[in-house]
């Protein structure tokens, strides 16, 4: 099968005053059509970056992609003009964020934001795109979608508002939702809702799924495969349950144990020592060396590859893929 | 570290860096006036009223004979003294008043608050003008009360700020331990309130140079003889049409002047704005 | 066994809201008892707007209750006069969620975690650096952090410094408000045992506020479940995650993605927790309740003991316990 996205070797700088910080430092994943991949990472690990450079919507004034590529249908998006990208915005590809609030426009009602975007996309008339409109809402499971239409985003909750937005991403058939944490800020409870709601959804209607995350336990219950990143780069990537369960890269098995569970007996937490690296000094070799506690000294000189160890299961680490 | 992000920033705002060059160059030139102006500011040659600028009296003379060139070096030192002062005074008084009101809140809040809210009722001009008039007009008098005119501009400004901060859990945590209102306010909030303070008074130096002036230039602010710029414009004035350059360089030393610290206050709000950092 | 350290007697906090329509009130925090015992950590989970921080901050004194009573070791605080009000106050201590805002960023680390010791008598200089740096140290920060700035440190590294102010005056009790939610994972299982390491050192009392329910089992051994103000279910934690007998409490813990746990979320009932201006009557769970009756729509639930540390407020649960007895 081809895959829907295949990004290849994909370097991002951003320049500051301070110099340059190789803040995507050659990610390579593909996605696939109608699969629900989860990629995750601690803060600063690149992982909304990936989706912002997928978008376009990298700040043109100091980041730039060094090198690689982003295939999306087999066409390449880098070196794509502003133009070019909004006709692909919201139609082919469309992104949710994780503060619903700023996604909406205050000013206007929920009802003119979303029939906005179907007579902006699909050019129908006005009457069309208001029961097209309440079409979606109610396909997103909102309640009273009629009432809603004349409501403003405050008078919502951050679920409902989430919802939203979720119509008005896929409401105009995109092959591609990008979803950068869309439940962080969600209770629980709702989290649950939005999360079976983004799965059910793009299930029926076909559409890839990027979901960009800090919480291996959304990604566990969510996602069929995933890329687990670090300072920028992908260490590993798999089936879920190889990835989760089996873990080989030392910092998924760091991560997965320093999770506390909700089940099983307490024991203590295996912490990560030492912090996140500054991405303008980055260490050198493979990032992760000086956090790592099967570091070896080929880890500090040069970079592992992402290679595969088991089918569909790549691994970027000197110890478990590169037997030489 | 520093140093790389100053000269960064330097690059990529060049008028920031010639406003503080225009306030660098006007501030060592009324730091060492007696050593560079040709004449004393105040001596008469009455023998040479109202030259044109030439070799004796670079920019010619008034009507008194006196040296225009060295009066408006002068000038320059009470014009900065005028600027600086103005918002230092408002500034300070500005920057208690709002943090008091905006920590405190209820009654105290109410007080202070409607107090400006009348002092901004009247033109800023119109009240340091009537102000200035009841203190007695002297060059003194005229600071203090633009500086008083001046005051609610920060009050609002710190008291927008203080409301923020005082929600930051670092103040809450501080009141946990005991700390007295006095601490909180001094320790926490207004350092904490600062950098849009600096902002505002630098921005605000320009204009407070010019409601000096124009108050000398009234009659309400420095007295003759004194090199004041806004009063040698005023007394220019009425010899504008045959003796152009009387009232003509003073004017131009201000608009200099205001230019400058208008270019560096649009800089250093950028520089303090933390956005810019990353 | 020993005395509480910290009791919450029907405590109530209503804040008032002028709004168009007259003046009303809104009930944050509903009638809770709790008590917490000397070393013991307990656990209080609950989605936004449960009141579960306004509790933290009532027991903290940062806001005033409307009703009932804090007793600090047995003593009543509102009742002790100034004096011994500083001294009891002294002895609870409060981390913030975001160690960013819970810093002042104008001041460097040392003078940070000297404030309270400033504040509380510590004249010596000397004296009060040598305490510093013995309260850097229990946190695993060296000296060379004295003079840095917030800004300069990592959030885990800020989160630390905080809990180095928090134990600068001896506390018995520290209010722990979602310490690791501002955090990433490898750095919340730094923060995490160093709490109970400190704990064990120290013999310290946790209120441990999250809404995060991995997070608290981990760390607590008696957590309260709080909904709309009230707590719906209080128990053992084992006790509590083993059968959980609330129908909120086992939304709650359906909801919680788990890692050992591959298959899509369920959700048996899409709703959201109604606003606490306009709570419902009755239990107000019922209308996300699959199981309501008419008798939940019209009254609230008390809470009911089911065993000596295991208490839930909900009036299926007499019913099965009585057709249980009947049967028997």
């Amino acid at each position: 099968m081809e895959p829907l996205l295949k990004i290849k070797d994909l370097h991002v700088d951003f320049l500051s005053y301070a110099g340059a910080a190789h803040a995507l430092n050659g990610i390579d994943f593909e996605l696939f059509p109608g699969e629900f991949l989860g990629l995750v990472g601690e803060s600063g690990s690149g992982k909304s970056l990936t989706a912002n450079s997928v978008l376009g919507l990298l700040p043109r004034k100091n980041a730039v992609i060094a090198k690689g590529s982003i295939l999306f249908e087999g066409e390449e998006l880098v070196g794509k003009s502003e133009r070019e990208y909004q006709a692909l915005r919201g139609k082919k590809i469309s992104m949710v964020f994780q503060e619903p609030m700023n996604a909406l426009n205050p000013a206007f009602k929920i009802g003119s934001q979303v029939t906005e975007i179907l007579k902006l996309h699909q050019g129908v008339t006005a009457k069309k795109a208001r029961t097209e409109a309440v079409r979606w809402l109610a396909r997103v499971r909102i309640p009273h979608p009629e009432e809603i239409m004349n409501v403003y985003p405050f008078e919502l909750s951050g679920g409902m508002r989430q919802r939203v937005l979720l119509a008005m991403a896929l409401s105009c058939g995109s092959k591609l939702l990008l979803a950068d944490e869309p439940t962080t800020a969600l209770d629980v409870s709702i989290q649950a809702q939005i999360l079976r709601l983004i799965r059910d959804t793009t299930d029926s209607l076909g559409t890839s799924v990027l979901l960009i995350t800090h919480d291996l336990a959304v990604v566990a219950q969510t996602c069929q495969r995933v890329a687990v990143m670090y300072s920028g780069n992908i260490v590993e990537s798999g089936p879920v349950s190889n990835v989760l369960r089996l873990p080989r890269h030392p910092y998924t098995k760091a991560l997965l144990q320093a999770l506390p569970h909700l089940d099983g007996p307490i024991k203590a937490l295996q912490s990560i020592p030492g912090t996140v690296p500054n991405l303008l000094t980055p260490p050198s070799g493979c990032r992760f060396h000086p956090r790592c506690s099967v570091a070896e000294k080929r880890c500090q000189a040069d970079r592992p590859k992402l290679l595969s160890v088991a089918e569909n299961h790549y691994v970027a680490c000197w110890r478990e893929s590169h037997h030489v | 570290m520093e140093l790389k992000y100053y000269r960064y920033f330097a690059k990529q705002y060049p008028l920031t860096v010639v406003g503080t060059l225009i306030i660098l160059i006007i501030g060592l030139v009324a730091l060492v006036a007696p050593l560079i102006s040709p004449h004393d500011p105040l001596q008469l040659h009455l023998a040479d009223r109202l030259l044109p600028p030439g070799h004796t009296y670079l920019l010619g003379t008034d009507e008194m004979g006196r040296d225009l060139f060295s009066r408006i070096i002068y000038g320059a030192r009470l014009s900065l003294a005028a600027g600086v002062g103005i918002v230092s005074i408002a500034g300070i008084f500005g920057t208690v008043l709002g943090s008091v009101s905006g920590f405190l809140g209820g009654k105290t809040d109410l007080i202070i608050m409607r107090l400006m809210d009348i002092m901004l009722a009247f033109p800023s001009l119109v009240l340091a003008l009537a102000l200035s008039a009841a203190l007695g007009p002297n060059f003194r008098n005229s600071i203090l009360a633009v500086a008083v005119v001046k005051i609610p501009v920060y009050v609002r400004l710190v008291r927008g700020q203080t409301l923020s901060v005082k929600e930051k859990h670092f103040v809450k945590a501080a009141q946990t331990f005991g700390a007295s209102k006095v601490w909180i306010i001094s320790r926490h909030i207004i350092p904490n309130c600062l950098a849009p303070v600096m902002v505002q008074a630098t921005l605000g130096i320009g204009e407070a140079i010019l409601i000096a002036a124009a108050l000398s230039f009234i009659g309400l602010g420095a007295q003759p003889p004194a090199a004041e710029w806004g009063a040698m414009v005023s007394v220019g004035r009425t010899y504008l049409l045959d003796q152009w350059w009387y009232a003509t360089f003073p004017g131009i030393a201000i608009f200099i002047t205001v230019v400058g610290f208008n270019l560096f206050g649009d800089g250093v709000r950028d520089l303090l704005d933390p956005r810019f950092r990353h | 066994m020993s005395k509480p350290i910290l009791s919450l007697r029907e405590v109530v906090k209503e804040f008032p809201i002028r709004g168009a329509r007259g003046n009303l009130s809104f009930r944050a925090v509903n009638h809770v008892s709790l008590d917490v015992f000397p070393g013991e950590t307990v656990g209080l989970v609950g989605e936004s707007g449960c009141g579960k921080s306004t509790l933290g901050y009532m027991v903290m004194d940062l806001l005033p209750i409307t009703q009932g009573e804090i007793l600090f070791e047995g003593q009543k605080l509102a009742d002790a006069s100034k004096v011994e009000r500083r001294k009891l106050q002294a002895k609870i201590q409060i981390v913030f969620q975001d160690p960013q805002s819970s810093l002042n960023p104008r001041f460097r680390i040392g003078q940070i975690v000297e404030e309270p010791l400033r504040l509380n008598g510590w004249r010596d200089k000397r004296e009060r650096k040598n305490l510093v740096l013995q309260l850097l140290s229990k946190v695993s920060l060296g000296e060379e952090y004295l003079r840095r700035y917030p800004h300069e440190l990592s959030g885990g590294q800020r989160q630390r410094v905080a809990i180095a102010r928090a134990l600068s005056l001896n506390p018995q009790l520290i209010v722990l408000d979602e310490p690791t939610s501002a955090l990433d994972v490898s750095v919340q299982a730094q923060i995490l045992n160093l709490l109970r390491e400190l704990q064990q050192n120290l013999n310290l009392s946790y209120l441990f506020i999250s809404h995060n329910l991995a997070v608290i089992r981990h760390l607590s051994s008696k957590v309260a479940v709080m909904y709309l103000g009230q707590i719906v279910e209080i128990s053992g934690t084992d006790d509590l995650f083993a059968k959980p007998l609330h129908p909120y409490t086992k939304m709650l813990l359906s909801s919680v993605p788990n890692l050992n746990d591959e298959r899509p979320l369920e959700v048996a009932v899409e709703s959201e927790m109604p606003s606490a201006m306009h709570p419902p009557s009755g239990c107000s769970f019922h209308p996300r309740c699959p199981q309501a009756s008419e008798l939940c729509r019209q009254f609230n639930p008390e809470l009911q003991r089911v065993n000596d540390l295991h208490w839930v407020s909900c009036h299926n649960f007499t019913q099965k316990e009585e057709e249980t007895k009947g049967d028997a």
